[in-house]
């Protein structure tokens, strides 16, 4: 039996899954015959967790438990801006897990990200398994381009805990490029173009027969067909309340109703010149009286409402291009990604913008998880002939043969780049940039730093992701001390720290001192997320098991229990102390100077945000050394801790 | 394409340390961007790890090593201003690595250098193209970059600006759509 490996196209909104079969892309239906698959998960009473359809049609009823958009959680820390706009937004429980993380809470248990994603992967799997009838253990799972390390990290752990090899993660435009330019010998510029449900990307490639380069990808990961469905419930919500005298924003129930038909008159749009709300009986009006809510909406007055939001995934396009060192004109052609871009307002606008019809032959829904296959079979071809255990007598002679020439791999060859620049944490609450966003991976670069004391003892390496050369406007991925080296005046100890981006985006740092030849390494782990520890149990309390999927085929292997097994894990914490105390052992960026570094080798860095990854346009008054800067002051010290104050305290100071 | 037999990967993987940007990618220090790209693909379709996913754990290894120097030496020569500064770098020393960050302050600070010009002349026209962009005499301005850059032909931020200006021209003119005048 052949073995298989399927492309993931993990959606904040939807989820797709697809495999290449014989030479041929198959995108895998559910048992409902759908292509993509919701990516909900809803928590029902009786310990029965659902995940698609059955899952998405509880939002309305048990809305505390059912979990949608999770991924625009996974990774993120608690004091994220994320969060608060989820917790205004989402009816569920999110609240504070160990080093800043961020759990879910249904009843009395707590969920990390990871494993609500794990959910909805292994109901991917599920359907792929029961469309292939044999199971399936490895996937390329994709990632918007924009996501950092902390949550391509997340994600690959939600993998391993739905039980799969993540074979790679890949970038969400790369596979829709692979997908659309795969075997095709083309020699193109490309633009893709992404909108989903929550998010916006820009990636530009460029294919060369079976090369495919990424020049440069941006995005903005606010800015998505939600918020056109917002600008309908607030057109339909001012004119309710201004007419009856109700709003509807104040009812849980009424509101949920109203989401729901926006969101269907903006899907209407996309085929009809115009659509009509109507929910009878909505809410109560001041009298005490049922009142409905009935409204037409045209095309015109949708574009109207949006037209602001259309323009700003152009900002993005323009910094893309200008990444790309390319004008609108030089692109050959455009792949439309994601639910919103079958409106005809954004087709009709991208078009203009990039001076040439985006390409319609390609699903927006199912191009991502198309590529994502496509890549996912390059992996097991090679091995073809290698046997699973069970069939290890067939396979054995052929495997013999085939170990020591490998075959030629019918490959695309994927040359991505790092979407954010890579920093590390100076003296001064600077992050200084080692490799610049944009850059092509793997790389690796070193730079030398040195003591900011006298005698100083330790050093705090601290690395960031993000565009600022303030530290604490990054994103901090994490950090690790390194000690034990020779004690001497400020700046004499030369430390050199190594930073390695794999191809899957991952980083790598290590620090080490050239005079001993002292190495201290560690591959940088998500400071918000699971432990490898936290990992195994959740693996070991397999509580992804209960996941009752409505797929035909069970999976080898599982035992299937309907009722919540007894949880080994500690019970929620009650309303009242609904942030659990935090380890203390990553305090994210609070200046100890006792453990600071200063860049030591060559010129003070230049700020190189404006600068296209071409280096055109660098600003050239900027120039002077950053040194004297780096006099602390007390002040800034005590507002850096200010910033990284935890748990439970206002969290609108906690972070701009 | 044929792999290649993991002996001589990890061979290459041992010296690729020694060896400079245009040994890394196989290329004549004289190639020019599209050789350089060229040259770029195909040493990752030889490279890149998924051409060999039976090997061994320290042929995979060497093989990330060679990827991120093929991908470094290609960061820095695909642009024309770190190229040159990589080029001075390699002429006064025995270095053969260059940090993106160092790179690209030393592209940084030629682009400002070749911004007002480098020659007499060069200064003269920039200048005066520059009093134009004041008075929003796009036009003139642009005629005076182009002369200027008959004084320096190589000046790429000549060329650039003058690039960016013609835009600007197309931009400003009017539009003679009949139906437009008022
Ligand atoms: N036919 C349609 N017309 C307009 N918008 C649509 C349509 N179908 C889905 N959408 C919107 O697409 C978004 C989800 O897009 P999707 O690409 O699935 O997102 P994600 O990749 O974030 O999961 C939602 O906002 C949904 O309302
Ligand atoms: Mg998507």
């Amino acid at each position: 039996m052949a073995e298989y490996a399927i492309g993931i196209d993990l959606g904040t909104s939807n989820s797709c899954v697809a495999i290449l079969r014989d030479g041929k892309i198959e995108v895998l239906p559910n048992t409902y015959g759908d292509h993509i698959t919701a990516s909900v998960v809803s928590f029902r009473e009786n310990g029965e967790i659902l995940v698609g359809n059955a899952a998405k049609a509880n939002i309305i009823h048990d809305p505390k438990h059912t979990i949608s958009s999770s991924k625009r959680l996974i990774g993120r820390y608690f004091f994220s801006d994320e969060v608060k706009k989820a917790q205004a937004i989402y009816s569920y429980r999110i609240v504070e897990g160990e080093n800043h993380g961020i759990r879910i809470q249904v009843r009395n248990e707590l969920y990390a990200l990871p494993e609500i994603s794990a959910m909805i992967l292994r109901e991917m799997k599920a359907i792929a398994e029961a469309n292939l009838g044999q199971e399936v253990r490895k996937a390329v799972i994709t990632v918007p381009a924009y996501f950092n390390d902390n949550q391509r990290q997340a994600t690959k752990d939600a993998g391993r805990i739905a039980g799969l090899e993540v074979l790679r993660i890949l970038n969400e435009p790369t596979a829709a490029a692979v997908a659309y330019g795969f075997g095709k010998g083309l020699s193109q510029k490309l633009a893709i173009y992404d909108l989903g449900g929550g998010t916006f990307d820009v990636s530009i490639l460029e294919i060369g027969d079976d090369v495919f380069e990424v020049l440069s990808t941006c995005g903005d990961t606010f800015l998505g067909g939600d918020d056109f469905d917002d600008r309908i419930i607030d057109l339909l919500a001012d004119e309710f309340l201004a007419a009856e005298g109700v709003n509807i924003r104040s009812d849980r129930y009424a509101f949920e109703k109203l989401k729901l038909a926006a969101e269907n008159v903006k899907k209407t749009l996309s085929a009809q010149q115009s659509a009509e709300v109507r929910i009878p009986d909505i809410i109560d009006g001041p009298d005490g009286l049922p009142r409905s809510l009935q409204r037409v909406i045209t095309r015109d007055t949708f574009a109207s409402l949006t037209q602001d939001l259309v323009q700003r995934t152009f900002k993005v396009c323009d910094e893309a291009l200008q990444q790309a060192n390319l004008i609108a004109r030089e692109i050959d052609g455009v792949i439309l990604v994601g639910g919103p871009t079958r409106l005809p307002l954004i087709r009709d606008a991208v078009g203009a913008y990039f001076q040439k019809t985006p390409k319609t032959d390609v699903d927006p829904d199912e191009v991502v998880a198309m590529g994502a296959a496509i890549h996912a079979a390059s992996f097991v071809a090679v091995q073809a002939p290698a046997p699973t255990k069970a069939s290890a007598t067939a396979g054995a002679t052929q495997s013999a043969a085939s170990a020591s020439a490998p075959a030629p791999p019918p490959s695309a060859f994927l040359l991505d780049v790092t979407p954010l620049s890579l920093r590390i944490g100076v003296a001064g609450g600077f992050a200084e940039t080692i490799i610049d966003r944009n850059t092509p991976v793997p790389i690796e670069q070193s730079r030398k730093f040195g003591t900011f004391q006298d005698n100083q003892e330790s050093v705090k390496i601290r690395v960031y992701q993000g565009e600022s050369r303030t530290a604490t406007e990054n994103e901090p991925l994490g950090e690790f001390e390194f000690s034990g080296f020779k004690r001497a005046r400020r700046g004499e100890v030369e430390i050199e720290v190594k930073f390695e981006i794999d191809s899957d985006g991952i980083v790598n740092v290590s620090a080490s001192e050239p005079e001993t030849g002292k190495v201290a390494s560690m591959q940088i782990r998500l400071s918000s997320g699971l432990s490898d520890d936290e990992i195994s149990n959740i693996i070991a309390e397999d509580r992804t098991s209960r996941v009752k999927t409505t797929q035909a085929t069970p999976r080898p292997g599982e035992t299937r229990t309907s009722a919540p097994s007894a949880s080994s894990r500690p019970a929620a914490p009650s309303a009242a102390e609904s942030y659990p105390g935090h380890s203390d052992d990553l305090d994210l960026g609070a200046d100890d100077l006792a453990q600071e570094i200063v860049l030591l080798d060559s010129e003070p860095t230049l700020d190189l945000e404006s600068s296209s990854s071409d280096g055109l346009d660098i600003v050239d008054g900027d120039l002077p050394s950053d040194l004297p800067d780096l006099e602390m002051d007390s002040g800034t010290e005590s507002e850096e801790e200010d910033l990284f104050a935890p748990v439970g305290t206002d969290l609108s100071k906690g972070r701009p | 394409m044929a792999a290649i037999a993991t002996g001589e990967i990890k061979a290459l993987a041992t010296i690729i340390g020694d060896l400079n940007y245009y040994e890394v990618l196989s290329i004549a220090p004289s190639a020019d961007a599209n050789q350089i790209k060229n040259a770029y693909y195909e040493a990752s379709r030889k490279y890149r790890p998924i051409s060999y996913l039976a090997a061994d754990a320290a042929t995979r290894l060497a093989l990330e090593e060679i990827s991120k120097r093929v991908t470094e030496a290609y960061t820095v020569l695909r642009n024309g201003r770190r190229r040159e500064a990589y080029d001075e770098l390699l002429k006064s020393g025995d270095q053969v690595r260059m940090q993106l960050v160092d790179a690209q302050a030393a592209a940084g600070k030629k682009a400002s250098e070749e911004r007002e010009g480098k020659t007499p002349n060069g200064k003269r026209y920039y200048a005066l193209c520059k009093a134009d962009l004041q008075r929003q005499d796009y036009e003139a301005a642009l005629r005076n970059l182009k002369t200027a850059l008959t004084f320096e032909p190589t000046n790429a931020s000549f060329k650039e600006q003058i690039e960016e200006l013609k835009k600007k021209v197309a931009a400003t003119k009017p539009k003679v759509h009949g139906y437009e005048i008022r």
